[in-house]
Parts: C-alpha cells; sequence; structure tokens
C-alpha cells in the first residue's frame, strides 16, 4: 500500500505521548489514575490525622477544608473515572473482539483533556490554596469563596470533564458498531455491558455538569448571578443541576465495578454465570432510574412532601435491580468450583461490603429519616461503603485479574492477598464507626470535635483503620515493583479465561487479534474450550490489516486547553484566548491533513502468527 | 450455459440499478417537499408572532408546535432517521429526550411553582 510509507515508528516518550492506541492509552488512564489515586489518599490520611483526637491542630481549619474539597473531587474526578476508563480502553476492544475503539484519535483527546484538567486542578495547590467548597460545590459557598480555588476547580474540572463526555461517546459507538461477528449484544461479556450502560449515563449525566460549571464559571469570572438570591437567582439551582449528574455518577462509577465483579465471580467459580439476561437487564434498568433520583440528596432543602415522597420511592426502587445483582453473584458460587486467588478474594469481599452501602442507603432514602441523618458522618459512612466498599474493591480486582493482560506480568497472589486484607480490614475500621459517630450527631465536613461527647474513640479508630488501608496500597506498590522487576512473562490465559480478552498471546499484538474470531455463544473464549479445540475460530483469511496512525495533535490541543483555562482562572483574555487559538489550530489541522493510516502487510501477520506472537 | 448465466446477472443488475434510481428519484420529492414546507411552517411562524389577530399564549403554542413537526422534518427527510441501521439513533435521543423532559419538567415543577 502507498499510504504504508507514511508510517513512522516513534519510540519511547514520543510514542506514548503520540498513541491512539487503545491499549497504550489504558495504561495512561492507569498510570494517571493511580497516581492521583495516590495523591487524594494521602489528602484522606491528613484529614484523618486531623481528626485522631479531639482539639487536634495538625492542619489548620482552611487547610482542612482544601483537603476534603480535593479529596473527594480527585477521587471521583480524577482517580476513579480514570481506573474505570482505563480497564474499559484496555479490555472492552479485546472482549467484543475489535482491534481498536471507534475513534482512536478522539480517545488520545478525551485521554490528554482529563490528564490536563486533572494537573491544572491540582496546580492550585501551589497557586494560593486549593478549593475549599466542597465536592459538591454547593452555591454561595462555592461563589462567595475568596481566591482563586474554586476557579481552579471549575475549569480544571471542565477540561476533564469534556474528555470524560468523548471517551464515553467513543465507548457507546465502539460497542455498537465494532463487535466481531457474532458477538450479539446478549453475547456480550458483562464487563461490556456495564461499560457500555456507564457510556450512556456519561452522554446523559455529563451535559447537566457542563452548563453547571458554565453558569458558576460566568458568576466567578463574569458576574453573572444565576445563584445570588440577592439579585433574583436561585442557589437551589445549582443544587439540582449538580445532582442531575451527580447521582447518575455515582452509578457511572458503580456499574463497572458490577461488571468487573461478574466476570470474575465466573471465572474463578468456573461457572457461566448465572442469570445472565436478569444481570443486563438489571444493569439498563440501574442507568435508567440512577436519572429518577437526585431529589434524595436534598431532601432536607424543603423541596415539600410531595416532591420528597416521589424521590424517596424512586430511589427505593433501585435497590431491587441491584438485590438481583447480588443473589446472581452468590448462585453463580454456589456449587462452582471456587479458586481464592487475590481477584477473587476482592470480589468475594466486595459482595457483603458493597450490600452493606445498599443497605444505609436505603435507610437514608427514607425522608423523614434522613432529616436525622443528612450532613452527619452517616451519611459519609454511606457513600464510602458504596464507593470504597465498592468500586475501589472492584477496581483493585480488576487491576489483579487483567494485570497479566495489560502489563505481560502476574502480580504476586500472596502479596494480593495481604494487600486484600490490609485494605479489607482497614476500611471496615475506617468507615463502619462512621456510622455510630453520624447517629451520634457528628457533622460531616468538620475539621475538629470537642472532647467528652463520646466521639473519641470512634474517630481514633477510624484513622488507625485509614492507615491500614494505607499500608495496604503500599503492598499493592510493592507487588507491582516485584512484578516489574521480573523478567518473566505472564502465560496468555493465567486464570483459564471464558471471554475474548484471553484469546491472544501475551504481548498483545498492537492489532489485536491477527483474524477477526467468530463468537459461538456467551463466553465465546470458554465455548471453543468446551467444544475441544481451545482458540477462536476465525472469522476472515489472514489479511491486510488498516491501523491509524499515532499523533501528537491531541497532546497539544490539551495544553491549549491548560493554558485557556489558566487565563480564565486569573482573568486574563490573552492567555484564554490564545489557549482556545492553539485548540482551533489543531482542530483545523486535524481537519485538512489527510491520514489515512497505514497497512500492516498480510506477511508480517503471517510471521506473526508463525512465531506465536498473534 | 455460462454465457446464459451472464445474461441473466446483467439483467438482475440492470434491474437493481433501476430500483436505486428509481428510489432516488422518490427521495429527491421528500427533499423537495419538506425543504417547500418548513420554508412555509418558518413564514407561517413568522406570521403567527408578527400578526395582532392572533393571541400571544396562543401563538407561543402554536409555534412549540410547528417546531417539533420541523424538527421530525429535519431527524427523518434529510438525516435518513427512516432508513435501516438507525435503531440505535433513535433509542438513544428517545431516551435522551426522555430524561430531558422528566428533569425539565420536576424542575420547573418544584423551583417555580411552590
Ligand atoms: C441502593 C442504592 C443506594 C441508595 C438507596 C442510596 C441513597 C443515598 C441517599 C438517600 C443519599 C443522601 C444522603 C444525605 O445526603 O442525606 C446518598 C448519598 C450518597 N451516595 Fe448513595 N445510595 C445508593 C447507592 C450508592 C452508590 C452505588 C454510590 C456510589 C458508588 C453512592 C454514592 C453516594 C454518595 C457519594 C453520596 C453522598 C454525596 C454527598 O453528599 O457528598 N450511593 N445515597
Ligand atoms: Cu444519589
Amino acid at each position: 500500500m502507498s499510504t504504508h510509507a507514511s508510517h513512522k515508528k516513534r519510540t519511547g516518550l514520543m510514542d506514548w505521548l503520540t498513541t491512539v492506541d487503545h491499549k497504550k492509552i489504558g495504561i495512561l488512564y492507569l498510570l494517571s489514575g493511580g497516581f492521583f489515586f495516590l495523591i487524594g489518599g494521602l489528602e484522606a490520611i491528613l484529614m484523618r490525622i486531623q481528626l485522631i483526637k479531639p482539639e487536634n491542630d495538625f492542619v489548620s481549619a482552611e487547610m482542612f477544608n482544601q483537603l476534603l474539597t480535593m479529596h473527594g473531587t480527585t477521587m471521583i474526578f480524577l482517580a476513579a473515572m480514570p481506573i474505570i476508563f482505563a480497564f474499559m480502553n484496555a479490555i472492552v476492544p479485546l472482549q467484543i473482539g475489535a482491534r481498536d475503539v471507534a475513534f482512536p484519535y478522539v480517545n488520545a483527546v478525551g485521554f490528554w483533556l482529563f490528564f490536563f484538567g486533572g494537573v491544572l486542578l491540582n496546580m492550585s495547590w501551589f497557586l494560593g490554596g486549593a478549593p475549599d467548597a466542597g465536592w459538591t460545590a454547593y452555591a454561595p459557598l462555592s461563589t462567595v469563596s475568596a481566591g482563586h480555588g474554586v476557579d481552579f476547580y471549575v475549569l480544571g474540572l471542565q477540561i476533564a470533564g469534556a474528555g470524560t463526555l468523548a471517551g464515553g461517546i467513543n465507548f457507546l459507538v465502539t460497542i455498537i458498531n465494532m463487535r466481531a461477528p457474532g458477538m450479539t449484544f446478549m453475547r456480550m461479556p458483562l464487563f461490556t455491558w456495564a461499560s457500555f450502560v456507564t457510556s450512556g449515563l456519561i452522554l446523559f449525566a455529563f451535559p447537566a455538569l457542563t452548563v453547571g460549571f458554565f453558569l458558576l464559571m460566568f458568576e466567578r469570572v463574569f458576574g453573572a448571578h444565576f445563584f445570588n438570591a440577592d439579585m433574583g437567582g436561585n442557589v437551589l439551582i445549582w443544587e439540582h443541576i449538580f445532582w442531575i449528574f451527580g447521582h447518575p455518577e455515582v452509578y457511572i462509577l458503580i456499574l463497572p465495578a458490577f461488571g468487573i465483579i461478574s466476570e470474575i465471580v465466573s471465572t474463578f467459580s468456573k461457572k457461566r454465570l448465572f442469570g445472565y439476561s436478569a444481570m443486563v437487564f438489571a444493569t439498563v434498568l440501574i442507568g435508567f432510574l440512577g436519572f429518577m433520583v437526585w431529589v434524595h440528596h436534598m431532601f432536607t432543602v424543603g423541596l415539600g412532601a410531595v416532591a420528597n415522597s416521589i424521590f424517596a420511592v424512586a430511589t427505593m426502587a433501585i435497590a431491587i435491580p441491584t438485590g438481583v445483582k447480588i443473589f446472581n453473584w452468590i448462585f453463580t458460587m454456589w456449587g462452582g468450583q471456587i479458586r481464592f486467588t487475590a481477584p477473587m478474594l476482592f470480589a468475594v469481599g466486595f459482595i457483603p461490603t458493597f450490600v452493606m452501602g445498599g443497605v444505609t442507603g436505603v435507610m437514608l432514602s427514607v425522608p423523614a429519616a434522613d432529616y436525622q441523618y443528612h450532613d452527619s458522618y452517616f451519611v459519609v459512612a454511606h457513600f464510602h461503603y458504596v464507593i470504597v466498599g465498592g468500586l475501589v474493591l472492584g477496581l483493585f480486582a480488576g487491576l489483579y485479574y487483567w494485570y497479566p493482560r495489560m502489563f505481560n506480568r502476574v502480580l504476586n497472589d500472596t502479596l494480593g492477598k495481604w494487600n486484600f486484607w490490609l485494605f479489607f480490614i482497614g476500611f471496615h475500621l475506617t468507615f463502619f464507626p462512621q456510622h455510630w459517630l453520624g447517629l451520634m450527631g457528628m457533622p460531616r465536613r468538620v475539621f475538629t470535635y470537642m472532647s467528652g461527647q463520646q466521639l473519641d474513640t470512634s474517630n481514633f479508630v477510624s484513622t488507625i483503620g485509614a492507615l491500614l488501608m494505607g499500608a495496604g496500597t503500599i503492598v499493592l506498590f510493592i507487588n507491582i515493583i516485584i512484578s516489574a522487576s521480573k523478567k518473566n512473562i505472564a502465560s496468555a490465559d493465567p486464570w483459564d479465561g471464558r471471554t475474548l480478552e484471553w484469546a491472544m498471546p501475551v504481548p498483545t499484538p498492537e492489532y489485536n487479534f491477527a483474524q477477526t474470531p467468530l463468537v459461538r455463544g456467551l463466553d465465546a473464549l470458554y465455548v471453543e474450550k468446551t467444544a475441544g479445540n481451545g482458540k477462536m475460530t476465525p472469522a476472515e483469511p489472514v489479511g491486510e490489516i488498516h491501523m491509524p496512525n499515532g499523533s501528537i495533535l491531541p497532546f497539544i490541543m490539551s495544553v491549549g486547553m491548560f493554558i485557556s483555562g489558566f487565563g480564565f482562572i486569573y482573568a486574563n483574555w490573552y492567555a484564554a484566548g490564545g489557549g482556545l487559538g492553539i485548540v482551533l489550530i489543531t482542530m483545523f489541522l486535524r481537519s485538512v491533513i489527510d491520514d489515512h493510516g497505514y497497512h500492516i502487510h498480510k506477511e508480517e501477520v503471517e510471521a506473526d502468527i508463525k512465531g506465536g506472537r498473534a | 450455459m455460462a454465457d446464459h448465466q451472464q445474461k441473466s446477472d446483467k439483467t438482475v443488475h440492470r434491474h437493481e440499478a433501476l430500483q436505486k434510481k428509481l428510489a432516488l428519484k422518490e427521495e429527491r420529492k421528500h427533499h423537495n417537499v419538506s425543504f417547500i414546507m418548513m420554508i412555509l411552517l418558518t413564514l407561517v411562524a413568522f406570521y403567527a408572532i408578527s400578526s395582532d389577530k392572533i393571541g400571544d399564549s396562543f401563538a407561543v403554542m402554536f409555534i412549540l408546535v410547528l417546531a417539533v413537526v420541523q424538527v421530525f422534518f429535519q431527524l427523518y427527510i434529510w438525516m435518513h432517521l427512516s432508513h435501516k441501521g438507525h435503531e440505535f439513533p433513535i433509542w438513544g435521543m428517545a431516551s435522551g429526550i426522555l430524561i430531558a423532559a422528566i428533569t425539565v419538567a420536576s424542575l420547573m415543577g418544584m423551583i417555580w411553582t411552590s
């Protein structure tokens, strides 16, 4: 092919800056999400040290407000979301038998926007103070907050959010259009299903946040009065907009974890998932109901009995499809040949922990009772049970499970178990006492408390638990370093997998599948294993493979956004306009430069197959 | 024998081409009709607002209805939603519209009525 000549092979740093390969973008997401996870964790530990004893003065009240805001914001937007995108990138195209996502270039744009948005937000630490209005940035607290902290919040998250939206759309299109022959919707692995529904939620929920951020930005930067009651605005509008986004967001977070747990429970029980179609239906239903419940975060603002009741019933309804999932996991394990490897341990730990978070959720969904719980540590306990006990355990499970596919190494199982037990025990020590703290009246988001209110012991235990969770995370990093220092490559299918991501050798060839596989049932690889051939039947002859070229433009475009973000924060219109100018120029270049990608020749593919590399 | 087959292949091809041509013609007709209709509807909307004979509140409702009709023209005639393979966009738009409608309606109810 003539286009082949135009292909430059890049190496080293330049390769990572220009890559459009979903596998590499997945690793980039994982590394940067992991980095922000460490920062968010550090902020949490600092807060817990401050709260270890009454009237402590380890950090100041102002510092505490910044820590709590940045902890929540970082963990949700810069750690959890990107790590979810890491697994979606690394695994979904493989699971559906595709060679890449539908829009590899947009995928890179999405990553770099997230990355620079996150960096912008964290620059606030060094430039006069971080945002301090809570991750929810309620007006008027956020509109009157002094300094530039909240401006960093608005602009940083706006840029990162644009990247997330791009990623969500990309995965919707990928899953709809790029499935291999025979991969019908009802044969898709549950992680792919969860990614699909999560992407749909992103598509519908993030625009609300984008609009909200624009309103807040106009209020802070240009002096508008959307949320200023003195000027005819309404503070409640921010709250509504935030939670119209915010509740779907919590399901954006948890659904992929549900997907990961489904894969792992089925693989390590050596059984197909119990009630597959019920699982799919429950996932879709949870996604749909997730949009009808946002007012449960606002029961106490005085919307009236009717509004509160409607949203209470809708909220309780979500417990039903969630319960269906719990039972299906248990029935999947029932009578299975269970192997308690590290990923399975995390998955099994996930189930009861998440149930506890769900139960407190249903308690909170009763408006009359919520008047008691609201804004207390009880809510803090609830959402950490679902987010840490749910999502984070799910992400750890996924990391141990897919690590061999992503990094060609297996993590040490014994260290993995240490990681699990330290983290799991630490987690319950940290958050279980917070239920009591809340019921005894300790409000959330306070930087200290008085002694003699019987809050001392529980707070002390909670801090010790947090340190144990930190220790568990350190074990994970030791494990990663050890595995990286060893030379032995993982086997292609270390867990006796059931789905397509285990159907190619390690390292995964850059084109994933030398020949697009023919899918003949649910758990496509397992179908072939039981049929006796042990590997996928190809759906096409060996041929040329078309690949997209890498590009530095997504990186430059995101730098442009970063500069313009700074411009808006400091009301420097040259920087704001200049940054947007860079964005426009990169868009223009992308539109006028014809780039048809390149082809991998049939002979190369054949050589790869012969050499066991594909 | 082979010759014969080739001949019948040719007629099949000619047939298909003819059908394609007819379909194209039909589509062009739709385009023309909808183009004229959309201009007319726009004129009617302008007239409804500028004329004194039509009450304000009725005029607002009226042009909203016209707007919905225009959206359907746009989606079905110009963006070919009726063609095969558009099930997903339709599902996506329908669920998006549903969620947006519920959201806007409940927001209006909660913020501006009490
Ligand atoms: C059965 C399922 C669930 C129910 C019934 C439920 C219910 C609730 C209710 C009523 C509140 C508001 C409490 C208050 O502020 O007074 C709440 C807060 C929260 N929930 Fe849930 N929840 C459920 C699942 C989840 C899941 C799966 C997640 C995340 C993965 C989650 C994350 C949160 C967060 C982050 C907050 C607090 C937000 C804040 O004020 O900062 N919840 N939940
Ligand atoms: Cu919620």
